[in-house]
């Protein structure tokens, strides 16, 4: 290979021919082997060099399997060939912005940002970025729809869509060629939602069918989904408009039940005067979940109730912060570091979460890392432990920075007290050795469902935070394990039939998309767990599956369906 | 609240026609040859065959076969770590951003040869570290 050849080929790399220089460098291709070996070999490291430079933009993910060995030479090859296409600013993309909710801007090459609004007409090269708000792109009969805080590149042949971004429904009457940094995707007279975010890529189809790009041709037929991450998972769509109907109604009845939203509840009662609590913060984010906007008078009144009163409770800073992390974490950043702020200073000396918080807390900073300052009861227990974690692990995605020393302490103390069968029990202050026979069937240290999905969430959630060079890699696989071979959707697997089985679901659910798995074994958990919810739920919208005599200060049929809303609309981030 | 994604009747028809068992047969790679055409014929009117094709599908199949991505994968992460700042912002232009040599050197203020120059040496410098800690690795 000369110099010139070279020098074409870095160049055709970095999008810089025109269109002679381009055909020039095709004829070369055409008449060197050598030059095609080495324009393979330098285009398998570029897709390696882009996975490894758009996970930067996504921090602490757990590292994944490249997927290149598997990828189709035709995807390679064909991405390979098509850099030169973000040349400039070409022709027409053939799109056109029909609406924009919120705001959106396009980046031209080389020009500053700028906000766009409907009738604006992309061209190849443009970069659409929208915020907080939604797009709508349509070119002849097709219709994209854009989602928040998600970034698209007008590439022809086709668009690529940026990590992190989400089509929520391209209906397309016309081919569709779509690049995502999994892999490409076609569709041609097809509705379908791409979601590339978590640097994987998931397609559900629901009508047509969508053509993807791996070591062979995966067909993904209308009513199915598929996955492109390490491998490929595939299973049947929960139909949308039945989803729909029942979280409709689900809210509708929580809205009914306005009172109970706010009515304060003194059910938790371990080492402190009890906490008061409400439903404020499931609801909100409920509500949240289920697409509510920030004017509905309901969701505006539960965001005023959750941001106008003390931290009082573990489980109030934990769904706090984790509905305001959903809802918009940078509004709401002051909040969601007081919340912060008060599970690192609540934290037991053995590293679970007890109920009841620090109740006072100093002026927080808005900036730098958030330090544990005081030190918690000796003990608490797993449930309440993994809300915890969960609420930690939503403020840190929301860019809080937290002390290392609570991330590492909560993680050995689940570390410590998994049981031999690969699952977790109760653990109630502490106890590693309490056991059925003195105990209440609630509290038993003895594995159950939703102790063991509440572990390995909350491990996934704390190797997400802070690596641990995989010394918690055989915690979690045993307790996956364990899940696949008990899992069940209609009760509590290794628990009495009705003992909580919302929060079962809820927790399974959250493991489940930390691991950015659909599956437990051979179950399909948000498939069975959705049948089983749209099976159960009463014509008035509500549930009430709880039906022991535990937790009878709850309001069992708002609880249970604000965690249906929840996992019915799970969060996908 | 979402509504219910419902196809319209009218277009019942083209849309079968779009599941016909002869589109089922096409192969990803037929697909890839169509579009990379239509992409050449219609911005750069260059024409290409079949043995082109052939050529580059060996090319690539052959460094598929030698290369082990999940090593690559990691010996590259290391290595992009011990790069300086500006070749990551570099990186970051080009592969985040997709910006092209011409618009990071708007971005960035040098020229356009500059960028280029920029770039292939930086690819240049992560291929001798990988191989460095390939060989590293057998010792």
């Amino acid at each position: 290979m000369n110099a010139d050849e070279k020098d074409l080929l870095h160049r055709h790399l970095n999008g810089d021919l025109d269109a002679a220089e381009q055909a020039a460098f095709f004829a070369r291709l055409e008449a060197s082997p050598e030059l095609r070996r080495e324009l393979a070999s330098l285009a398998l490291d570029e897709a390696l060099i882009s996975e490894l430079v758009l996970e930067k933009r996504t921090v602490a993910h757990p590292k994944r399997r490249a997927w290149i060995p598997a990828a189709a030479v035709a995807a390679v090859m064909l991405i390979a060939l098509t850099l030169v296409l973000t040349v400039g600013r070409g022709t027409t993309s053939g799109f056109r912005v029909a609406s924009v909710e919120g705001e959106a801007r396009v980046m031209l090459q080389g020009d500053s940002p700028k906000d766009i609004g409907p009738g604006f007409e992309p061209r190849e090269g443009d970069i659409l970025q929208t915020f907080e708000g939604k797009a709508v792109l349509e070119h002849g009969g097709t219709r994209l729809e854009l989602e928040k805080q998600s970034t698209l590149i007008f590439a022809k042949p086709g668009i690529r869509l940026v990590d992190g971004c989400v089509l929520a429904r391209a209906d397309t009457r016309s081919p569709l060629w779509l690049n995502t940094p999994k892999g490409a995707a076609s569709l041609e007279s097809a509705i379908a939602r791409f979601d590339a975010r978590r640097n994987r890529l998931r397609v559900d189809v629901e009508y047509g069918s969508v053509v993807l790009f791996r070591d062979k041709e995966v067909r993904v037929d209308a009513g199915q989904y598929a996955i492109l991450d390490a491998g490929i998972e595939r299973g049947q769509l929960v139909p949308r408009a039945k989803l729909d109907d029942a979280v409709g109604r689900a809210c509708a009845f929580l809205e009914s039940r306005r009172a109970d939203l706010v009515l304060p509840i003194v059910s938790e009662k371990r080492n402190a005067p009890p906490p008061r609590r409400t439903y404020a913060e499931l609801a909100l984010l409920a509500l949240h979940r289920a697409g509510y906007p920030d004017s509905h008078p309901l969701k505006g009144e539960l965001l005023g109730q959750v941001r106008g009163r003390p931290v009082e409770s573990t489980y109030i800073a934990a769904l706090q912060a984790m509905a305001l992390a959903e809802i918009d974490p940078a509004a709401h950043q002051d909040r969601i570091r007081l919340c912060a702020q008060a599970l690192c200073d609540s934290q037991c000396a053995n590293g679970q979460w007890d109920y009841a918080v620090k109740p006072a807390l100093p002026d927080v900073s808005m900036t730098g890392r958030i330090r544990r300052r005081a030190e918690g009861p000796k003990s608490g227990d797993n449930s309440v432990t993994a809300y915890a974690v969960l609420g930690l692990h939503a403020a840190a995605r929301s860019g809080v920075d937290l002390d290392p020393v609570v991330i590492a302490r909560a993680r050995a103390w689940w570390l410590s007290c998994q049981n031999a069968d690969g699952g977790w029990g109760y653990n109630e202050a502490g106890n590693l050795l309490a056991n059925d026979a003195d105990k209440t069937v609630y509290t038993t240290n003895a594995s159950y469902g939703s102790a063991t999905a509440a572990a390995v969430a909350a491990l996934v959630a704390l190797r997400e935070l802070r690596n641990d060079e995989a010394r918690s890699d055989a915690a979690i696989l045993n307790g996956v394990t364990w899940l696949g071979a008990n899992f069940a959707a209609d009760h509590t697997p290794r628990k009495a039939p009705g003992f909580l089985p919302l929060h079962w679901l809820s927790m399974a659910g959250r493991a489940g998309q930390l691991l950015a798995t659909e599956h437990f074994g051979t179950h399909d958990w948000y498939a069975e767990g959705a049948d089983f919810l749209l099976r159960t739920q009463h014509p008035s919208g509500e549930w009430t599956a709880e039906q022991g005599e535990f937790m009878r200060a709850e309001k069992m049929d708002v609880l249970d369906t604000c965690l249906a809303i929840l996992f019915l609309k799970r969060d996908s981030r | 609240m979402a509504s219910s994604p419902t196809p319209t009747s009218p277009r019942t028809s083209s849309r079968r026609s779009a599941s016909s068992p002869s589109r089922r047969r096409r192969s990803s790679r037929t697909i890839a040859r169509n579009k990379l055409r239509e992409h050449l014929r219609r911005r750069s009117r260059i024409a290409v065959d079949d043995a082109f094709f052939d050529g580059l599908e060996t090319a690539f199949d052959d460094a598929r076969a030698a290369f082990d991505a999940d090593a690559r994968k990691e010996a590259l992460r290391g290595c992009l770590a011990e790069i300086q700042e500006r070749a990551r912002q570099m990186l970051v232009w080009r592969y985040e951003e997709g910006l092209t040599a011409a618009a990071i050197a708007e971005r960035s203020g040098q020229s356009r040869a500059g960028v280029n120059s920029l770039l292939q040496r930086i690819r240049e410098i992560l291929r001798d570290c990988v191989q460095r800690k390939a060989a590293e690795a057998r010792a």
